[in-house]
């Protein structure tokens, strides 16, 4: 149980990383970055035909192409790892003020399982590569089998919106309170959201409610996006173009 | 004796200004009325503490006159002239006559001199086994990181640590392969978390005893080293209280006294952190400053009783110990589960023991020690929505009876019985430590709550004895345990040769055994069929004596140690890990004299590892190529003493990141490596710091106020103390935002 000493000692190096700066922090998209992926439906029962649909989403630099491919992960221990394929022509993009949101559809078609009667459920683990110009990001993530009848096969993704700022018309410009609304209907579903800006820092990148600093002057962005840690469902990203 | 040092006046009068006192000069209490030949008590006193002080030389006159045992002395005053008063050890003092009139008794405090060059006050005792270090509570206590005895060990060959972990690593082996001691009764840890103490306040310390490997058959469940806290024999010839407090850590108070119609021992002590109240004063700033949310609340404390009672025929000790430790953390993190987008973490530790000592000379050169106890540790642990409880109840019945021949032979027999009432409730996900980027947000979650009653039972014997320049232990070890289910056999063997007066060569040999962790045998996510770890020792060196102020120890050693605990995925854990451990280690100390003491330790060692046998060797977690402490501490005079520690040690090793991969489920990159990478194959910068402190006691009549202040963590350039990423792994930096740390700590002594 050295674990306990080895936790005891964690607190004094959060308080140590804690006064390092970075400027390169997670929340600011300068680069490209996944914003998420929304599968469709959110869980399925083995059966003949049953395919899921992978929704990508993300960020760009305004005038920066994406192109996105099918990848593997076995890297998983948790989750059984099945191709993708991406589907003709889903790509697109949609243009915001400093950025461009970047989409395409992914189809997973399940292959005939069990669904072991321990754990009651399946992941099945998919892998994404997109590219841009020289970078590279690849996005990993699970889908899940229930057992017919299973109050899963009726789950409907969370909502999500953003609440504050509601326009432009900003007093502090240099600290920018931001709020999120969004409900799920998921009996024990634990809701993460992530914001993400185009300049500047937050506070608090996880939190309900949270204070967007430094941001810069002129057209800027704000991404919400809401998704469920039960489920692994996706609220469709929220944005917010601003001009500061 | 002042006026010698322009600095020392400097700093002792800004010092004296400072605290609104004055020490220099001794004090004499009532002032003159008259003039007179007049009959006086004279009460020669220790400045700083009150006590008589016996066999003062009082130069009356002509006259040559002493203190009786109290410390006073009848004597008609002359009508004019001086007293002259010398005490070996003492400064001498001359009084006027003047001085001395209008009273029937005066009191007159001599000041402790500035001790005499080399003059020796301990010196190392020469022990059968070959690694172990005896170091007095007298030193310990100047040079140790937070002037802890405890943490001495760290300073010593053969001793790994890390800043920002209060365990040590002994050759190679993790803390958890330690033995940790206070007298006999085993402890779980001996370190608090923060504020480099231990769980045992140095005053109630006589020495800390350091084996790093080749130990004897006494001690078992351990394959590293042991660390044994002694307890301060004898009864105080006064009472004492001490007050403490050490900004920005912790306040304590400690209170010793004579029992028994004089003839016993009580002390009591307690002491608590007081680090949580001014952190979040420091962070609140840090969080306006740097716009964070971020809580880190450290805190621990603990409470002793301790009774000694010596006899004719032997000793009764009893001990009782309550310590704690916990922290609470809040911070934002990307594995936040609520609304506010903290995480947060609650950690408690305890340990409650009651132990008793009773030793007993049974005549026919038979004696026994048996020191039964009983303790309890109770680790509660809450990370985001995970839950570990653990806890363990344990009584020991423990003894050992030794038989004394003529020369060096003796015999020993003992043996020890524990059982544990152990209980888990956890909810937590299933560890796999052959991950090396396991992320517990994707690993299924294990709920489990058990109770288990489990006995450890060992006897052991040993035989010392010399066959002329040669000298012998050979011991063996039995041990079974119902944990496992399995018992074995330790043979260890100790041997010294005399080469000449000043220089012996020493060797050990030996198997040491430790039983798994209680997680590592549970239920629902153990093995319950995991055997022994074993390690083998095997150690040869040279001691020698220069003179009687200055020692070498110089020891090459090679340990291997198999069938660690290893994560599998079929069984959960195997014991299918090995490691290998050897180098050289040096030693050079100046023992303990009244003025100046210290060491050079120097520790070479290569510590490779493997999870299975079809697996090569690689570094392991713990391997510090180069370790080098120098310690050091003069005594400038009576009441000012400095000293210093300077640590060198090759950077940690640390497992690098190859890449990462965005987790589109939980928003956040997960670490990867490349499989050809190897666990541990990086290291941080190789890493010094120094620390340096200073000492000032003011002597008061009776009572004592000791200060101490030093500056921790002094670099030449800013060190790294851990790796650290950015959010996509792409970044890699050390962090080095480790600044000095200046720290004051005053002691009142009544």
């Amino acid at each position: 149980m050295n674990i306990f000493k080895q936790l005891l000692s964690l607190g004094v190096l959060v308080l140590l990383s804690a006064c390092s700066d970075t400027d390169d922090p997670f929340e600011r998209i300068q680069k490209l970055r996944a914003i998420g992926v929304a599968p469709t439906p959110i869980a399925l029962a083995p059966q003949p035909g049953a395919t899921f649909t992978l929704t990508v989403y993300a960020a760009v630099p305004l005038g920066s192409l994406v192109t996105a491919e099918s990848s593997l992960d076995d890297a998983s221990r948790y989750a059984l790892s099945v191709p993708v394929s991406l589907v003709p022509g889903s790509e697109s993009y949609t243009e915001h003020s400093t950025f461009r949101l970047f989409q395409a559809r992914f189809v997973m078609a399940v292959p005939p399982l069990e669904i072991p009667s321990d754990r009651g459920f399946l992941a099945l683990r998919y892998a994404i590569l997109l590219r841009s110009g020289d970078e590279e990001e690849k996005i990993v993530g699970n889908t899940t089998l229930y057992p017919q009848g299973s109050p899963a096969l009726g789950w409907q993704p969370p909502t999500a919106s953003i609440a504050t700022p509601l326009d432009g018309n900003i007093e502090n410009k240099q600290k920018i309170e931001l709020k999120a609304n969004f409900s799920t209907q998921i009996e024990g579903e634990n809701l993460r959201m992530s914001w993400f800006v185009t300049s500047g820092n937050l506070r608090n990148r996880r939190a309900k409610e949270t204070i967007w600093e430094k941001a810069g002057s002129g057209p800027q962005s704000v991404i919400l996006t809401v998704r469920g840690l039960k489920s692994g469902a996706l609220a469709p990203p929220q944005i917010l173009d601003l001009n500061l | 004796m002042y006026s010698k040092n322009p600095w020392y006046l400097w700093l002792g009068l800004s010092l004296s200004a400072l605290f609104n006192l004055t020490f220099l000069g001794t004090a004499v209490q009532a002032a003159p009325k008259s003039v007179g030949e007049n009959p006086v008590t004279i009460k020669v006193r220790v400045k700083g503490q009150g006590d008589g002080l016996s066999r003062v030389e009082v130069k009356v006159g002509g006259q040559k006159l002493f203190t009786d045992p109290q410390g006073e002395l009848k004597v008609t005053l002359p009508k004019e002239g001086n007293l002259e008063f010398y005490r070996r050890g003492y400064d001498p003092l001359v009084v006027s006559v003047k001085d001395l009139m209008g009273g029937d008794s005066k009191e007159v405090f001599l000041f402790p001199a500035t001790p005499s060059g080399d003059e020796i006050v301990v010196t190392g005792v020469r022990r059968p086994e070959v690694s172990r270090k005896k170091i007095a509570v007298e030193e310990a206590v100047k040079v140790a990181p937070g002037g802890d005895p405890a943490q001495v060990p760290k300073l010593l060959p053969g001793v790994q640590s890390n800043n920002f972990s209060p365990e040590v690593v002994v050759r190679g082996s993790g803390p958890q392969e330690s033995r940790y001691k206070v007298d006999d009764w085993a402890v779980p840890y001996i370190f608090h978390s923060i504020g480099n103490i231990s769980i045992i306040p140095d005053q109630l310390l006589g020495d800390v005893e350091f084996s790093s490997g080749g130990f004897g058959p006494q001690d078992g469940n351990a394959t590293g080293g042991v660390i044994s806290l002694k307890t301060k024999n004898g009864v105080p010839e006064r009472n004492q209280t001490e007050f403490r407090v050490n900004i920005p850590i912790y306040s304590s108070i400690y209170h010793e006294r004579a029992v028994s119609e004089g003839k016993g021992k009580l002390a009591v002590s307690a002491r608590r952190s007081y680090i949580e109240k001014i952190l979040p004063t420091i962070l609140k700033k840090v969080n306006e400053e740097r716009g964070m949310n971020l809580t880190v609340v450290p805190y621990f404390g603990d409470a002793h009783l301790y009774y000694e009672k010596p006899r004719d025929d032997g000793t009764v000790k009893i001990l009782g110990l309550y310590s704690y430790d916990g922290l609470r953390l809040a911070f934002p993190t990307a594995s936040a589960e609520n609304e506010d987008g903290q995480g947060r973490f609650s950690i408690k530790d305890s340990v409650y023991l009651l132990g008793f000592q009773y030793t007993k000379n049974l005549g026919d050169n038979w004696s026994i020690s048996t020191s039964p106890y009983v303790s309890d540790v109770d680790r509660k642990l809450d990370i985001l929505s995970n839950r570990i409880y653990v806890g363990a109840t344990s009584l020991a019945l423990q003894g050992e009876a030794t038989k004394r021949f003529s020369g060096k032979k003796r015999l020993f027999i003992g043996s020890e019985i524990i059982h544990y009432w152990g209980r888990a409730d956890v909810f937590v996900p299933r560890p796999d430590f052959n991950d090396p980027f396991f992320d517990f947000e994707e690993a299924p979650k294990v709920k489990s709550k058990v109770t288990q009653s489990i006995d450890e039972i060992a006897a052991w014997t040993a035989y010392d004895f010399d066959v002329g320049p040669w000298f012998f232990s050979p011991g063996v070890r039995v041990n079974h345990s119902t944990r496992i289910k399995r018992s074995d056999v330790d043979p260890r063997l100790n041997g010294r040769y005399q080469i000449n007066e000043d220089n012996q060569l020493k060797m050990a040999v030996g198997q040491y055994s430790n039983v798994p962790e209680f997680a590592e045998v549970a239920k629902d996510f153990g093995n319950q069929n995991l055997n022994f770890i074993k390690s083998y020792h095997y150690i040869l060196g040279v001691e020698t004596q220069w003179k009687p102020s200055w020692v070498t120890d110089f020891q090459a050693f090679y340990k291997e140690t198999k069938n660690l605990v290893r994560s599998d995925p079929v069984t959960n854990y195997a014991n299918k890990g090995e490691r290998i451990n050897f180098g050289a280690e040096a030693f050079i100390r100046r023992n303990l004299t009244a003025r100046l003491f210290g060491w050079l330790s120097y520790t070479y060692s290569q510590n490779r590892e493997r999870d299975n046998d079809q697996e090569t060797y690689r570094n392991s977690q713990y391997d510090q190529t180069h370790i080098l402490n120098l310690v050091g501490n003069y005594k400038l005079n009576a009441v000012w003493e400095a000293g210093g520690r300077l640590a060198y040690h090759t950077g940690d090793t640390f497992t690098p990141v190859d890449g990462a991969v965005y987790n589109a489920n939980l928003d956040k990159y997960q670490q990867r490596n490349d499989p050809k990478t190897r666990f541990f194959s990086k290291r941080l910068p190789n890493y010094h710091q120094m620390s340096v402190y200073s000492t000032r006691d003011f002597l008061y009549d009776t009572w004592k106020l000791g200060l101490r202040f030093g500056i921790e963590f002094l670099a030449f350039s800013p060190q790294a103390t851990n790796v650290q990423y950015n959010y996509d792994y792409s970044k890699e930096q050390y962090n080095t935002n480790v600044p000095p740390i200046p720290y004051i700590e005053l002691r009142g002594v009544l």
